[in-house]
């Protein structure tokens, strides 16, 4: 009776080099990285954010060993707005460029002291940047739970104009719950076409149902970590969420 | 749902008396703590086993409890509607009924399972959703917004249900509903809750982890100095705890510079780039953050003084 959802598959995009790392106090060997990688793509894991090139040359080195090492997973690289991230990026070729673009007025305003024009302005330019190096790109809505949905759809419309075909909805500070990702998840659908990328944080235990919400309501990558580590309380458990997702594909085939 | 009666009862005492028996009952002092902090926090009843009852006489005099043999447990999942007709249930006081278990609904529409579970057992039914696909406090919540006003928590989850500092966490920060509880006591919880059961929480565990607020990340760090609520969910001081900046791979110039202060190092604003490097090349080489010695090592280098 309550069986009306029709979803075929679920692409994991495994952070646990990017935004697990960055959990307080932990820190990978270069070795460490290129074994989870060789571990997550011999696991067939859609894609495998592999780092942040700017953060110099052993996180370069790293990319690149994993880029060689891989068979099956879309390898990408994290950048923030600008376009020296960007040119660390390119050094690493990688298969998918991510640029993460503050969008909450806390972070633009507050944290950057810049306003939106400022966002659009670069965001234009370093889309275009990486775009015409034949590079995918995805853009990362940073803070996306606490900003507001108009203006995201704006941002969509921007890159999708530009041939950005995906956006993340990054749950920045954990502060979403099932019923709010889905109203966000299915306005920015409906508005835009643009695919859904949910990144969730653990902040108020819910990293788990949220994302499964998020895949409910239309959302096809789902960001995961090993273990669930990640800044605070964590982020999506990647093995929890395998776990459980096979249960609910598996349910509602039935 | 502000000015809303929210009614929680814990059952952590119903847990440890069936995991550990007669092993807590050789801990009677930390027990009867352990009540009066569960209490503090927010919980209204405290629900317990008769046995556990007498044996910890005499109990707290303010805890409301509750004996868990006076429940009649519905137990169900999605379904859980089908079997009962409005009819069979018309029951003029279902205060001891609750239902137990509904891990599955978010697999589906569970504002819909919510909606006919009101209209059949009525939204002060006793909720005592559980956790076997992690979505216990979702979906406790997720009941409350719908109305519902009963909740049935443990702490840390223990025993697979509802953990009782995520939905008190969750009422509070993101509901922004107040209520009795005291959220400062959570640490003391914690490290009582571990002396009980002999065992370590996970330190990222969202509201009692150790480490929660913890942070590294240049970019975080940045962002905190300025607002801590650019990369905080709420503020530490409230449950308890304090952030602390830890130096390792992640770290920013901004950071740095915060841990030489704190050390009372004065440095030069241009050395910092090479500490910077040095930070992560030996961060990675360690595989973790590093202590304050070891970051005045790194000075010392840096500055040719060592």
């Amino acid at each position: 009776m309550y069986k009306r959802i029709n979803i075929n598959d679920i692409k994991i995009v495994d952070t646990t080099l990017r935004d697990g790392e960055q959990s307080a106090g932990k820190a990978f060997s270069i070795d460490e990285k290129v074994e989870i990688a060789k571990y997550m793509d011999e696991n067939n894991v859609y894609q495998i954010e592999a780092g942040i090139p700017v953060m110099g040359d052993l996180e370069k080195e790293c990319i690149k060993r994993i880029l060689a090492g891989r068979n099956n997973s879309l390898i990408s690289t994290w950048n923030r707005m600008n376009k020296k991230d960007l040119q660390h990026s390119f050094d690493c070729k990688p298969d998918i460029i991510h640029i993460s673009v503050p969008t909450s007025d806390i972070q633009i305003y507050s944290n950057l002291g810049k306003d939106k024009l400022w966002i659009e302005k670069n965001l234009r330019e370093c889309v275009y940047f990486a775009k015409d190096k034949g590079y995918e790109v995805t853009i990362g809505f940073e803070d996306a739970s606490r900003a507001d949905i108009n203006y995201l759809i704006d941002l969509c419309k921007i890159v999708k104009s530009m041939d950005v075909k995906r956006v993340r909805y990054a749950d920045t500070v954990g502060i979403l719950m099932p019923s709010l990702v889905r109203e966000a998840v299915k306005t920015i659908i409906d508005n835009t076409g643009v695919e859904v990328e949910i990144h969730a944080h653990n902040d108020f235990g819910m990293a788990i149902p949220i994302s499964l919400e998020a895949v409910k309501s239309g959302a096809k990558y789902v960001d995961c970590t090993l273990d669930g580590i990640g800044e605070r309380a964590g982020n999506c458990n990647l093995q929890e969420f395998i776990r459980i997702s096979n249960v609910f594909l598996e349910k509602i085939r039935n | 749902m502000s000015g809303r009666k929210l009614e929680i009862t814990d059952k952590t005492l119903v847990i440890l008396d069936l995991i550990y028996g007669e092993k807590i009952r050789k801990k009677i002092p930390q027990l009867r703590e352990l009540i009066k902090l569960i209490y503090a926090i927010g919980s209204d009843y405290i629900e317990i086993t008769e046995d556990l009852y007498k044996q910890l006489y005499p109990l707290p005099k303010e805890v409301k409890f509750k004996l868990n043999n006076k429940f009649i447990e519905i137990k169900g999942n999605c379904n859980i509607c089908e079997n009962f007709s409005e009819e069979s249930l018309y029951i003029n006081n279902n205060e001891n009924i609750r239902i137990v278990g509904l891990d599955d609904i978010i697999f589906y529409d569970y504002e819909k399972i919510f909606f006919d579970i009101k209209k059949t057992f009525g939204n002060d039914i006793d909720m005592c959703i559980k956790n076997e696909y992690g979505a216990s406090t979702a979906m406790s919540l997720e009941w409350i917004r719908a109305g519902g006003k009963k909740i049935v928590t443990t702490f840390a989850g223990i025993g697979g249900y509802t953990p009782l500092e995520s939905i008190l966490g969750a009422i509070g920060f993101l509901e922004k509903v107040k209520i009795r509880g005291n959220y400062i006591l959570f640490p003391e919880v914690l490290k009582l809750f571990e002396e009980i059961t002999e065992n370590e929480i996970k330190s990222n565990m969202p509201f009692i982890g150790k480490d929660i607020f913890n942070v590294e990340s240049g970019i975080h760090v940045n962002g905190i100095i300025k607002n801590p609520s650019t990369y905080e969910p709420y503020d530490p001081s409230k449950i308890g705890r304090t952030r602390k900046i830890i130096i390792g791979k992640h770290s920013g110039v901004s950071a740095l510079e915060i841990k030489l202060k704190e050390l009372e190092i004065e440095y030069k604003y241009s050395s910092l780039d090479n500490m910077l490097e040095e930070v992560r090349n030996i961060s990675t080489k360690k595989r973790r953050g590093l202590d304050d010695q070891e970051v005045k090592e790194i000075y010392m280098k840096c500055s040719n003084l060592a």
